[in-house]
């Protein structure tokens, strides 16, 4: 549940205006790796109607349209979180009322599946904090090793999650496996 | 870097409790060693042994000062244990301490220590007749010669200080009873000289007190204490540390450590006490480097794999070995076997071979072991084993040559001087005064 509640909350707060455009060249063998920033109609060439001029193919960007579009994607993946920690919630709640107690924790009136995506989301998340789902904190680095008795022994490295931006913007282009 | 609440910690349980820290000078066994020890302290009465084989690098539970030590403590456990003197973090205080030196020749040359080191010495009557064969009696004639000595007072309890005075007698007048006596049952001159000079070298070098010869003052006043360990395993929020710093001559000091281990044994085997015990024995490959060990090393030998055979229970207690040794084969087979928890630093490769005996540990692991850094290893338990471990450092001082514990614990807690004392002065006069010739001739 851990993984699939991250990866809506991550695709969640992806969806922004400004994305990488990567471009890859390939000069007398070399291939050339350039990544910039761009502005989502741009990348997925969404223009106003009756703009687009015929020669060049080009328009006025659609800001309007996207932020729509993204928008809805948003109000999805809240829904979604909102629902699975819905039921979470309920199947936590042996002995004492999980719902009910984050409901007092969070303060304010608890939203409905209607609600705005702000509201689903920030509920969602809190609710997945409060039951120790995900953690407000930064990942541990080290990985602590205790004997039988709860003496602290050593500790391990842990391995370093591949965060970096290339690697996150290129995805499946990166040829790293295929040689 | 906060530490992520929801990262389970790794446990590795072991019934057997007994651990083997193993490692090459200045890789970090001690280091780890007290680190891992003053985890006890609290639940289990600590007692720490042998730990003056670097002079007087005992553990005394002084908070960490050393900035980069610290440092590597806080990267190491994400903040969780660190800081110096931090209210909110106890496990950075100074612990409770009592140190116990066992009296020596080397106390005449410092004269001075600080206050909260009690100078103790063994009492006489511990000492059986067994135990003086094994002291004083390092082959079959000689041991032979003492049993002789043993039936002529029926197998009763004799004093060292006795006996000494019975051969002293014997050696010196051809004519007194205990000389007819011995003569009467096929006693060697020589036997009785050698066993006589052991025996007044044990009662010169100090770790037991003369009730013959020495003074009640020393006692009366304080100065000098009777070992009870009875009244140290009150305490468990103490460790407890031996040293044998004082005693000049290493024969003296296996004997004090033979002593010091069977009054152990004997105070947990009887059920007088139910406090779980952890031992912490400090280069064990000490006791075990002579090819041909006299009686009194194989006594302590005989006592520690007595603990270890034990396994978890010696008596009513629950027994803990925590040792360290520098290489592997420096322990016999019996010893290394009656381990289940291995904490190795840099090892040769001919050495951390044993471990396979252990463990099924591709042989790249060990190529790699001999080339760790400092505080870096492996821990082997329950025949898997974990590597890259990264050991953590004690949060207490440790000996180092740029600290000198003495100066800083009299600032502490005062001098107390030893100057005045009748022991003191007993081996003054024996030194000072060689003989002269004439003395010699007469």
């Amino acid at each position: 549940m851990k993984d699939v509640l991250l990866g809506i909350f991550k695709r969640y707060f992806e969806v922004r205006m400004i994305l990488k455009r990567t471009i890859v060249t390939e000069r007398k063998g070399n291939i050339t790796i350039n990544i910039y920033d761009d502005v989502a109609p741009n990348l997925w060439q969404m223009y106003e109607q009756g703009s687009i001029n015929i020669n060049t193919g080009l328009g006025k960007l659609d800001f309007g349209k996207v932020k729509e579009v993204q928008e809805e994607e948003r109000q999805r993946l809240a829904r979604q979180a909102f629902e699975i920690i819905l039921v979470v919630l309920k199947d936590q709640s042996e002995g004492t009322d999980k719902k009910k107690e984050w409901d007092v924790k969070y303060g304010k009136i608890a939203p409905t599946i209607s609600s705005n995506h702000i509201e689903l989301t920030t509920y969602a998340l809190g609710a997945s904090f409060h039951l120790g789902i995900l953690t407000p904190y930064e990942y541990d680095i080290m990985e602590p090793a205790f004997d039988e008795t709860g003496k602290m022994l050593y500790v391990k490295n842990l391995p370093k999650p591949k965060t970096d931006e290339v690697t996150e913007a290129l995805g499946h282009i990166m040829p790293s496996e295929k040689k | 870097m906060r530490v992520n609440r929801l990262l389970s910690p790794r446990q590795h349980i072991s019934k057997v409790k007994h651990t083997l820290i193993a490692g090459l000078p200045g890789m970090g066994k001690g280091m780890f060693g007290e680190f891992y020890v003053s985890q006890f302290i609290g639940e289990e009465k600590v007692f720490d042994l042998h730990s003056e084989s670097r002079g007087e690098g005992m553990y005394y539970a002084l908070p960490q000062t050393d900035s980069g030590l610290l440092h590597k403590i806080s990267y190491l456990t994400n903040n969780k244990l660190v800081r110096y003197n931090d209210r909110a973090n106890p496990k950075s205080k100074h612990l409770k301490n009592e140190i116990i030196m066992l009296r020596g020749k080397n106390l005449s040359r410092l004269k001075k220590l600080p206050a909260n080191i009690k100078v103790c010495m063994f009492n006489e009557d511990w000492v059986t007749n067994e135990d003086l064969k094994n002291f004083l009696a390092f082959n079959e004639n000689q041991a032979g010669f003492l049993d002789m000595i043993f039936e002529l007072v029926e197998d009763k309890h004799i004093r060292l200080s006795q006996l000494y005075k019975f051969l002293d007698t014997a050696s010196k007048n051809k004519m007194s009873k205990p000389a007819r006596l011995l003569k009467q049952m096929g006693a060697h001159y020589m036997s009785i000289n050698t066993i006589k000079r052991r025996a007044r070298t044990l009662l010169r070098s100090g770790i037991f007190f003369n009730s013959l010869d020495e003074k009640q003052e020393d006692l009366e006043k304080e100065m000098f204490y009777f070992l009870s360990l009875a009244e140290s395993l009150k305490d468990r929020g103490t460790i407890t540390s031996f040293s044998t710093y004082l005693i000049e001559d290493p024969y003296i000091k296996f004997v004090a450590e033979a002593v010091l281990l069977k009054k152990f044994l004997e105070l947990i085997e009887t059920r007088q006490y139910d406090i779980p015990i952890t031992f912490y024995i400090r280069e064990a490959n000490d006791f075990y480097y002579m090819r041909n060990p006299p009686p009194y090393v194989q006594d302590i030998q005989d006592s520690i794999e007595k603990i270890l055979r034990k396994g978890r229970f010696l008596g009513g207690a629950k027994v803990t070995v925590i040792m360290d040794t520098q290489l592997l084969n420096d322990i016999p087979s019996s010893v290394f076997g009656n381990f289940n928890k291995f904490v190795c630093f840099r090892l040769p490769i001919t050495d951390s071979r044993m471990l396979l005996n252990k463990a099924t540990i591709p042989i790249e692991y060990l190529y790699k072991l001999a080339s760790c850094d400092v505080g870096q290893g492996m821990y082997i338990v329950n025949g898997m084993f974990e590597y890259l471990a990264l050991f953590i450092p004690t949060l207490h001082q440790k000996a180092d040559p740029e600290f000198d514990v003495f100066a800083y614990l009299s600032n502490v807690y005062g001098i107390k001087d030893y100057i005045g004392t009748d022991f003191i002065k007993g081996i003054e006069q024996q030194e000072q005064s060689p003989l002269s010739m004439q003395e010699i001739l007469k």
